[in-house]
């Protein structure tokens, strides 16, 4: 049973980490970066659910919606202010990365002079009895979680593959300057990208502190550092990649701690990834590289 | 009327003029050609064209509109589509979503109606549906609309590539090259293409071309480039007998 408990707890803690690795990775489909400063979103729209309901009194729904259009909006204005201009100069890779490094430790600390560095508790958002399968049981956070996150990556799935503006995402990421000829705004689809990468992050965001009700301004770090192993585990640039890895990352986090060992878990989930690595360096489901001679 | 109008249009690079001077003038369904020895600013004139340069002197006139230094999608959007030397399509695309993604003026739908999937997402993406599979089945594509765009053959991709274009709706068609590296079938069958989608969408035609059976064959005049100077005009047979023309590619 302890066993069984620990999977459905991997299961949830790892549809956050797939939402959040999904952020990673459509930023650098479409744009080729890395956006380090994805994880202190999560932090963002954590901070923004605790104003809403904590220092406004919000119900919990308003909490959610401002928490999601805050994060979309910051994940866009990091783009425009940071990002943008180097984008179009065409930049080293390098560049950009630190740069990424840089509004990362902005919101870390704007947040911190903001809240303080001390911790907030979060109040208890989503409550209700458990499910008992037996002698196994699934709290309501942990239900709601695999629910909503499965239900918003297959909404994903729809718009990337079904929508205009998904075809026009996936024309960009595969060849903007072609997109660009072929009348697609490339400027509007990379500011959505960034958009609906941060508002899934929001989503990821509220799950998460249900499930651990403490926010800090460094929470980002770590949960956004997991998030992006899950994504380069999975294959960086693959939507379902993130998927993949966001899963297999928690679930052996959890497996690690089901065997007692829980000091190790961040070593095996780093382990994991360099394993991985080595056999596969494009990731589970990247794409291979290899150009055809 | 004129589709495109462009006036002593010039570029430059560093210090390199890479085109100089251009005027062209193609009328309403016209075919005219472009061709040149290599590095002459052919595709300068394309990108020069369709908004990827940006003319330092000059202005470009399409269908009545002045777009010199209008950006590319406007341009589209205006009415010019263009294929490219080397092919890019969108490769991890199925050949249906090629086409439907350049097809931008036909769905108005939010994403928040794709997402809730109403009545008016359904007829537009139904409609769009179609008109890509009508266009496709000009090319005799259609059987091959779920494939992977990088999978198809060659000549095929070529074809694609003139179809994700014309799903722009556009008056004037830019073809860089679209011969390159076919064979003789090949080649002859893509005259066909040309002629028949000149009849059937109404397009003017401006083509780079090597291929000089080709150019003599399908065009009405051709333009000469040289170190980006036009170098002659006239009609396929005036340009290919002008001695200078012949200098320009044989040497003295």
């Amino acid at each position: 049973m302890k066993f069984a408990s620990q999977i459905i707890n991997g299961l949830s803690l790892g549809s956050i980490y797939a939402l959040v690795a999904l952020g990673y990775n459509m930023v650098y489909g479409i744009v080729g970066l890395i956006n380090f400063a994805h994880g202190d979103i999560i932090m963002v729209g954590g901070y923004m659910v605790y104003v809403a309901m904590v220092v406004a009194g919000a119900p919990l729904w308003v909490a959610v919606l401002a928490s999601i259009l805050v994060c979309a909006f910051t994940g866009i204005f990091i783009q425009q202010v940071a990002y943008q201009r180097l984008l179009n100069s065409g930049a080293p890779r390098i560049s950009l990365l630190i740069t990424a490094i840089g509004a990362s430790i902005f919101l870390q600390n704007l947040f911190q002079m903001l809240f303080s560095s001390s911790g907030k508790s979060m109040p208890s958002m989503i409550t209700g009895a458990p499910l008992n399968i037996g002698s196994l049981q699934i709290s309501r956070v942990t239900m709601v979680t695999i629910a909503v996150s499965v239900l918003l990556m297959a909404g994903l799935q729809l718009v990337v593959k079904k929508t205009r503006i998904g075809k026009a995402m996936r024309a960009t990421s595969e060849d903007a300057g072609a997109a660009v000829l072929m009348g697609i705004n490339t400027k509007r689809t990379i500011v959505f990208t960034f958009g609906l990468g941060s508002a899934l992050a929001a989503v990821g965001s509220v799950l998460y502190s249900s499930a651990y009700p403490l926010i800090t301004p460094y929470m980002g770090g770590m949960l956004g550092l997991k998030a992006f192993v899950a994504a380069v585990l999975g294959g960086i640039g693959s939507l379902p990649g993130a998927m993949l890895g966001g899963y297999l990352i928690a679930v052996s986090e959890s497996l690690t701690k089901a065997f007692g060992l829980s000091k190790l878990t961040d070593a095996v989930v780093f382990g994991i990834l360099i394993v991985i690595l080595l056999v596969r360096p494009a990731g589970l489901l990247g794409k291979n590289t290899k150009e055809k001679v | 009327m004129s589709v495109l109008t462009a006036k002593n249009i010039s570029v430059v690079f560093g210090g390199l003029k890479a085109v100089e001077d251009f005027s062209i003038e193609i009328s309403e369904g016209e075919l005219v050609g472009l061709i040149g020895p290599n590095g002459a600013g052919k595709t300068t004139v394309f990108n020069l064209l369709t908004g990827v340069y940006q003319p330092t002197t000059g202005s470009i006139t399409l269908n009545g509109q002045d777009v010199t230094g209008k950006k590319p999608e406007q341009i589209v959007s205006i009415g010019a589509a263009r294929t490219f030397q080397n092919i890019r399509l969108f490769k991890q695309m199925t050949v249906l979503d090629n086409v439907l993604v350049a097809d931008n003026g036909s769905r108005t739908y939010s994403v928040a109606s794709a997402l809730l999937r109403t009545t008016k997402y359904w007829k537009e993406e139904k409609a769009a549906r179609e008109k890509a599979m009508a266009l496709l089945s000009v090319f005799g594509m259609e059987s091959l609309a779920d494939a992977t765009a990088e999978n198809l053959p060659y000549g095929k991709q070529r074809k694609l590539e003139i179809a994700r274009a014309l799903a722009t709706n556009p008056t004037l068609l830019l073809l860089d090259e679209p011969a390159a590296g076919m064979n003789p079938t090949e080649t002859t069958e893509l005259m066909e293409t040309i002629a028949l989608i000149r009849e059937k969408f109404k397009v003017a035609v401006l083509l780079i071309e090597h291929d000089m059976s080709l150019v003599t064959g399908i065009c009405e005049r051709v333009i000469v480039l040289n170190f980006g100077n036009i170098l002659a005009q006239g009609t396929p047979q005036e340009v290919t007998s002008n001695p200078e023309v012949i200098t320009a590619y044989l040497g003295e």
